[in-house]
């Protein structure tokens, strides 16, 4: 064994590939990590999130990604090192010699593990030196030693590497078959996307996956940003468990393989010579003719077809018939079955398997499938001939390289579309399945057979021009996979032009209201450059063949100049001048769009700090009370102009002199002031000006100011308009605005007239007039006061009787429109015809959500709720403007049938509800302002929500509410904050731990009381006042009116972060006089978690216990105070329990909420 | 019709001189060439069979310019390597239906009616939906002929085609080529003497990359007649003898030998004249005796 060992393992250090292999890994680790430290980006002070790379956590991420391409390396390395010996057929000498089948099997074996472990070893080496690297972010490497490296690589990257490796080495031993080896790694591949979609239970997900992957995320689910970075990684049972399981399944192979390989010329079971029949034997007397058939040769053209088609057929039933192919297509198919179940089924959100959804959720996945097939069947082909050694045959006859060439080409390009075919079948299928019948089968045509295949026929030709340059399959293929990846990296390393990423383009969005708009042109640019690129490889592919004895690569270079014939070179330079003409428009377009590239953006806008950052001490600005809007739509251009009036108010005490003027970023916008005045600076880019005013504008005093704004010609690649075909939403933070908008904070002595939603104005007056295209409908905020017609266009002219906030919203497409009358008020939903699915839902929302706020709190202010749709590119959101409530496409396709929470009702309930908690109360412009907004809003929803679907289902909502809140906070990466300065992007706190310590509060102190308590606090600020609230101020009214024994619940739920971990260590049950005593051992303890520490809070809190059956009927629910970390607390009931839970109502914050229940 | 083949150079990249400047003019019918291995035969057939470059000189066949225009000789070739293999699991018919395609027999009808006749000639008919790899090693020569049948050639280049076949199995094969070779012109490669002299019309040695000699195989016995003379002796008489005109020798069963050596007159009173055979003349020719 030695003796294999030894040589085999020599004989990699000696080839070039191992070294080729070596350096793309370790290279390519060392750039990936010092990239993502931030050694090739400038600093970004905006960025405060401390986050280790080389933490456990981390470490085990970047290895998880690195891993993916090592996958790929264990059938090149370790299956390579045993399939030599069949492929040159060197095992039927061998095996006479006196050797044993473990040493031959084990030799072979630990030499290939050990070449691919001195490759991962030497990646491991070029992380840590990259982590030594000077100029690293000082956020993102951490003083944790070693731990990180070694737990990543003796936890995962190891054990991963033996185990894939046995496997693969087993199967290409038995089969002798190297892309059997392929084969399975893209099993394994597809079987570890199945598993999360296909299963429910976490520990099952994580034993099943055999990279250990989902048993990593389970362990950590619970970690947050500091625990990311400093601990660990534990050695949980289930890591442990599927280690072991995986461990033992490799073994299980090895030893399968080893028990039936033979050290013979076939493997065992295949016996396949022909015994020549008697007959035959017989029959050599006969006599022989010659061949006598003339053949008769047809048009050239028409034989030359012909030909393709046949010889591309031939191509096409060897890459489909086989195994592999056909296990791949299944799992494949089974695979995107699962994913789009999760989405159209998911209990949580489910979305109706609308088209473009089906289309949307596995592109990205079986497109990969595609793509690899691709790799490994262009190989199997390009290499076939030469494998089996008929490559002189083929050679001789008179079949023309360029043929050949095409056949095969044509061959893949065929699996390619039976494969997207399947992919249609299978999203009709799972529609069918779910009863949903508008088959959209032009879109999925159009983005198969369109947009998908193009980008995989560009594979197609690369593939084929790689491996015939590398006339080796696994190197081809691994060339392809880096080449692949290495794209998506590019950009780490600052390279994001489409002229340099190779067949790359952003995923395409999609909106079932004005389909895929002008993304189409740029895609398709960014396309005909890559297409006519490989079609220039082609002709390089087909010219450097070489038939006959193997040339080397000079040699073909230099063979191929006889074949540049007069139309090959004509057709080169086609194509070359379409590259330089396609690559010049597409530099053009993203020069154009470059000013927009978010890097650009944030220097322009430090440069734009640095210099005037002066101005941001002039916080006394006026205030828009009047605002008159001519807006014109042109959807179909994806234009709009604007002119507009504000009248200005002086709201303050003192004079204002200067203005600052802040307009649309992306249009052109003039203005003129209707008084003296001087431009003192501006910035173009930012579209920033300061006015000083000849005379200053006295306290009361107003003022008159006009612009017009123009929307530029978007580029190319601009796929952000707001004028869309179908489905333009404008919102009004392109209209000019007034005052240093980069100050987050407010003056603590403005902070109360100055609201959270807009700086610049009050309540205030708006009216529009907005033309769009004919047979569109136009809205705007208020009501619709006149409409006409004209110049071909449809106007319409809105006002609004009751002043708005600034947060408005303008929308044209072609609608149709349900209308409902509720005591009075018309509700109205405007929808793409569609998606009416969910409209009486909705209607529903809003329906409840009126008679809940009218009844607790004051009365609607406006004539109509207009619920509009928007597209999905714009948003997932539904939002208020004033009476109209525009609402995201997807919530129109939310599939309420399989869902948890109505998503549907309980959107639209939300939104109406900030009717009153966001408008007739606004919060003022101060941390933990949306716990005014949302927070409340949030857990009036949850009321509304529990009238109409009752209890059980307000509960699934709180569940979500908690998941969301846990979840969110996993996430977060920064310390977490408490209610009272919650920070808009941190929905987590906000809606999720919003809702239930709302809820919790009501549950003790009684719906009425508290909502009373909030009444009158809408009374006190009502936002016609112009005076705001802070989140501070409605603690403080809460502190007043909750009774003493709770009051304890406003410090821990608004400004504290608390968690608690409850859990039942024991319980019994004994009968007692009046029935049974149940005795049970409570632990709790409280933390704070306060600014990113942790700390033990004192107990004295309510927790309740519940008593239950064992048909899960409550028996007895018992309010109990809990002072010990370790108590005892017995509670009678009449009949006997067969379960106790603590906190079945969801009151208390908890991680885990498992060992909350005890089973007798 | 004819193969003209002038002044062909061919140096491997490794040092070796292949074809040194080589000359042969080839008509109609069976053709053998023969030579010791590392003549070079295997590239010259090579070569003329398109798949392989010479560093120098020119190929003819039928007005065709070999070198030049390889499309229009593969036109009109048939060939068979020395070794080659097919593709597994792929039976002789449907990898005869691929071959009829690559050589651009368009139609379906016509390709199975042809396939039909190929395996007919070659005898191949009842194991047509067999695998070729899994075939014996005369099986899968005769296969190898019926692929060149397919596009009815003119010039049919085999190399070394019965070596490693049983003596039935090489009779079967060698009927087959006779066959096919009455009306083209056929080059035959091999190094048993034999073949050529039951098979060829004509023939030429090969060694060094070069001609030694070109002539009918009865015309190269004719030459050395009273020329061969052959002895019986013991093997340590001959290790002490002086080797250079030896042309074979052949161990008896009573360990003793059997020698022939080329000579004008009886070289001494031990020897008798024997009848010089194509093998004699192989002998003469490359150890270049004459």
């Amino acid at each position: 064994m030695k003796t294999i060992f030894n040589y085999e393992l020599t004989n990699w250090l000696k080839d070039w590939k191992f070294y080729l292999y070596l350096l793309f890994f370790t290279g390519g680790a060392f750039l990936l990590f010092a990239g993502t430290a931030g050694f090739f980006d400038p600093v970004n002070p905006n960025v405060k999130t401390v986050s280790y790379l080389n933490s456990p956590f981390q470490l085990v991420k970047i290895w998880s990604f690195i891993f993916k391409g090592i996958l790929f390396l264990i059938p090149a390395i370790v299956g390579v090192t045993i399939f030599k010996d069949f492929r040159h057929k060197a095992h039927s000498l061998l095996f006479t010699f006196p050797i044993k089948k473990r040493d031959y099997l084990a030799g072979k074996f630990l030499s290939g593990l050990s070449a691919l472990g001195i490759i991962i070893i030497s990646i491991a080496v070029s992380i840590i030196a990259a982590e030594q690297l000077p100029g690293l972010h000082p956020d993102k490497i951490g003083d944790i030693g070693i731990t990180g490296h070694l737990q990543a690589l003796f936890l995962f990257v190891i054990p991963n590497a033996f185990i894939l490796s046995l496997i693969t080495f087993s199967v290409i031993t038995y089969f002798r078959n190297l892309y059997a080896g392929l084969g399975v790694i893209i099993i394994l591949f597809l079987v570890g996307n199945i598993i999360p979609n296909a299963f429910d239970n976490p520990y099952v997900i994580s034993l099943l996956d055999p990279l250990g992957e989902n048993a990593f995320s389970f362990a950590t689910d619970n970690w947050n940003q500091f625990d990311k970075n400093l601990k660990a990684i534990p050695l949980t049972t289930t890591i442990i468990a599927n280690r072991i399981l995986w461990l033992t399944m490799a073994f299980i192979t090895g030893l399968f393989t080893y028990k039936k390989f033979k050290l013979h010329e076939h493997r065992s079971g295949t016996s396949k010579s022909v015994k020549i029949s008697k007959k035959e034997a017989n029959n050599n007397k006969k006599k022989v003719k010659t061949v006598s058939m003339q053949i008769v040769k047809g048009p050239k053209l028409e034989q030359s077809l012909t030909t393709l088609w046949t010889l591309s057929m031939y191509n096409l039933k060897y890459i489909v018939k086989s195994w592999m192919f056909y296990i791949v297509v299944a799992l494949g198919i089974l695979a995107v079955f699962f994913a789009i179940n999760q989405v159209t089924n998911n209990q949580a959100v489910a979305i109706m398997p609308v088209t473009n959804v089906i289309l949307s959720i596995p592109a990205f996945f079986f497109t990969t499938i595609i793509t690899l097939l691709t790799f490994m069947y262009g190989g199997m082909l390009v290499n076939r001939d030469k494998t089996s050694q008929m490559n002189f045959l083929v050679d001789s006859t008179s079949i023309s390289n360029t043929k050949l060439y095409l056949s095969k080409v044509l061959a893949i390009a065929k699996m390619q579309l039976i494969l997207l075919s399947l992919l249609l079948i299978v999203g009709v299928a799972v529609q069918i399945q779910n009863g949903y019948t508008n088959f959209e089968l032009g879109q999925y045509f159009f983005n198969l057979f369109v947009i998908q295949f193009i980008s995989l026929f560009i594979w197609a030709l690369t593939s084929l021009f790689v491996h015939s340059i590398f006339r080796n399959t696994y190197l081809g293929i691994f060339f392809l996979v880096a080449l692949w990846f290495g794209t998506s990296a590019l950009p780490e390393i600052g390279i994001e032009s489409r002229v340099a990423l190779f067949n790359f383009y952003e995923p395409l969005s999609y909106s079932d209201l004005y389909g895929y708009g002008t993304q189409l042109k740029g895609f398709f640019l960014g396309k005909a450059y890559w297409l006519s690129f490989t079609l220039l490889l082609s002709i390089a592919t087909i010219i450097t063949v070489s038939r006959g004895t193997s040339l080397n690569f000079i040699q073909r270079i230099k063979s191929s100049k006889g074949r540049l014939t007069m139309v090959t070179k004509m057709m080169s330079l086609a194509f070359i001048s379409f590259i330089a003409l396609t690559g010049f428009s597409i530099l053009r377009g993203e020069n154009k769009n470059d000013s927009f590239s978010s890097k650009q953006r944030a220097s322009a806008f430090r440069a734009f700090e640095k210099e005037f950052s002066k101005y941001a001490t002039i916080t006394k600005q006026p205030k828009i009370t009047d605002m008159d809007l001519s807006i014109e739509l042109y959807p179909k251009k994806n234009t709009f102009e604007i002119s507009g009036k504000y009248t200005l108010v002086n709201k303050t005490t003192q004079p204002i002199d200067t203005l600052l003027i802040k307009t649309g970023f992306d249009e052109e916008t003039s203005f003129t002031i209707k008084a003296k005045n001087k431009l003192v600076d501006s910035d173009n880019y930012v579209k920033f000006s300061v006015v000083a005013l000849d005379k200053p504008l006295r306290p009361k005093d107003s003022l008159t100011f006009e612009f017009d704004i123009k929307s530029q010609d978007p580029s190319i690649f601009d796929t952000t308009q707001e004028a869309v075909a179908n489905g333009s939403y404008i919102k009004n933070e392109i209209l000019p605005r007034f005052g240093y908008f980069l100050n987050t904070k407010t003056n603590e002595e403005d902070v109360h007239t100055t609201n959270y939603y807009a700086k610049d104005a009050d309540l205030m007056n708006v009216s529009t007039v907005i033309g769009t295209t004919k047979g569109q409908k136009a809205f705007a905020p208020g009501n619709l006061v006149k409409q006409w017609n004209n110049n071909n266009r449809d106007y319409y002219e809105y006002a609004t009787d009751t002043p708005v906030k600034n947060s408005l919203g303008f929308l044209s497409a072609t609608y149709k429109t349900h209308n409902h009358n509720h005591k009075g008020v018309d509700f109205e939903v405007n929808t793409h015809e569609n998606h009416e699915y969910r409209i009486p839902e909705m209607v529903e929302g809003l329906k409840a959500s009126f008679d809940y706020n009218t009844k607790y709190f004051s009365p609607y202010l406006f004539k109509n709720a207009n619920i509009i749709e928007f597209p999905k590119t714009f948003g997932t959101y539904a939002s208020v403007n004033a009476n109209l409530i525009p609402t995201s496409e997807v919530r129109f396709i939310a599939n309420t049938d399989e869902s948890d929470v109505d998503i549907s009702f309980y959107s639209i309930a939300h939104e109406l509800t900030h009717h009153w908690w966001g408008y007739q109360i606004m919060p003022a412009n101060a941390p933990g302002a949306v716990m005014i907004s949302e927070s409340v809003t949030e857990y009036l929803t949850l009321n509304i929500y529990k009238n109409v679907f009752g209890e059980e289902k307000a509960h699934q909502f709180l569940k979500m509410q908690r998941n969301r809140y846990l979840k969110g906070r996993n996430r977060d990466t920064e310390s977490e904050t408490t209610l009272s300065k919650v920070a808009y992007e941190n929905q987590y706190i906000s809606y999720g731990k919003g809702a239930i310590v709302f809820n919790t509060l009501r549950h003790h102190i009684g719906e009425e009381k508290l909502n009373s308590i909030l009444g009158s606090f809408l009374e006190e600020f009502s936002s016609d006042k112009g005076i705001y609230p802070t989140s501070n101020q409605l603690i403080e009214k809460l502190r007043q009116n909750v009774p003493t024994q709770y009051q304890y619940l406003i410090e821990d739920s608004f400004e504290d972060v608390v968690l608690y971990e409850t859990s039942i260590e024991n319980a019994d049950t004994s009968t007692n006089a009046n029935g049974f005593s149940t005795f049970i051992d409570i632990s709790t303890s409280k933390k704070s978690y306060l600014d990113g520490t942790e700390e033990d809070k004192n107990l004295n809190d309510f927790i309740e216990i519940g008593l239950y059956n064992e048909n899960d009927e409550l028996l007895k629910l018992v309010k109990t105070t809990i002072n010990n970390t370790q108590q005892k607390v017995i509670i009678d009931s009449a009949t006997k329990p067969s379960k106790v839970v603590i906190d079945p109502n969801l009151l208390l914050i908890e991680k885990d909420i498992e060992n909350n229940t005890f089973i007798f | 019709m004819s193969l003209k083949i002038s002044n062909l150079n061919k140096t491997y990249s490794n040092g070796v001189k292949a074809l040194n400047g080589l000359n042969l003019e080839i008509g109609t019918g069976m053709f053998g060439l023969l030579g010791p291995n590392g003549a070079g035969k295997s590239s010259l057939m090579r070569t003329i069979a398109t798949l392989q470059d010479v560093d120098e000189g020119s190929i003819e066949f039928n007005g065709i310019d070999v070198l030049d225009n390889q499309m229009a000789l593969r036109e009109v070739l048939g060939y068979l390597p020395q070794s080659f293999g097919v593709y597994p699991k792929v039976s002789a018919e449907n990898l005869l239906n691929y071959f009829a395609v690559l050589k651009g027999i368009t139609s379906k009808k016509e390709r199975n009616i042809l396939i039909d006749e190929v395996l007919e000639i070659v005898n191949l008919t009842d194991v047509r939906k067999k695998a070729v790899s899994g075939y014996s090693g005369g099986m899968k020569q005769r296969f190898g002929i019926a692929q060149i049948l397919l596009n009815n050639p003119q010039l049919i280049i085999v190399d070394e085609p019965t070596a490693g076949l049983d003596p039935a199995e090489r009779n079967r094969f060698l009927n087959v080529l006779r066959e096919v070779g009455a009306k083209n012109t056929v080059i035959f490669s091999t190094h048993i003497v034999e073949d050529v002299k039951e098979l060829c019309t004509d023939m030429a040695i090969l060694n060094k990359g070069t001609i030694l000699k070109q002539c009918k195989p009865t015309d190269a016995v004719a030459e050395l007649e009273g020329k061969v003379w052959a002895t019986t002796m013991t093997t340590d008489m001959f290790n002490s003898m002086d080797k250079e005109y030896v042309l074979s020798k052949n161990y008896n069963p009573d360990n003793t030998l059997k020698v022939r050596i080329y000579a004008d007159s009886k070289p001494s009173e031990h020897y008798s004249q024997d009848v010089a055979n194509l093998e004699d003349a192989y002998f003469v020719h490359i150890n270049q005796l004459s």
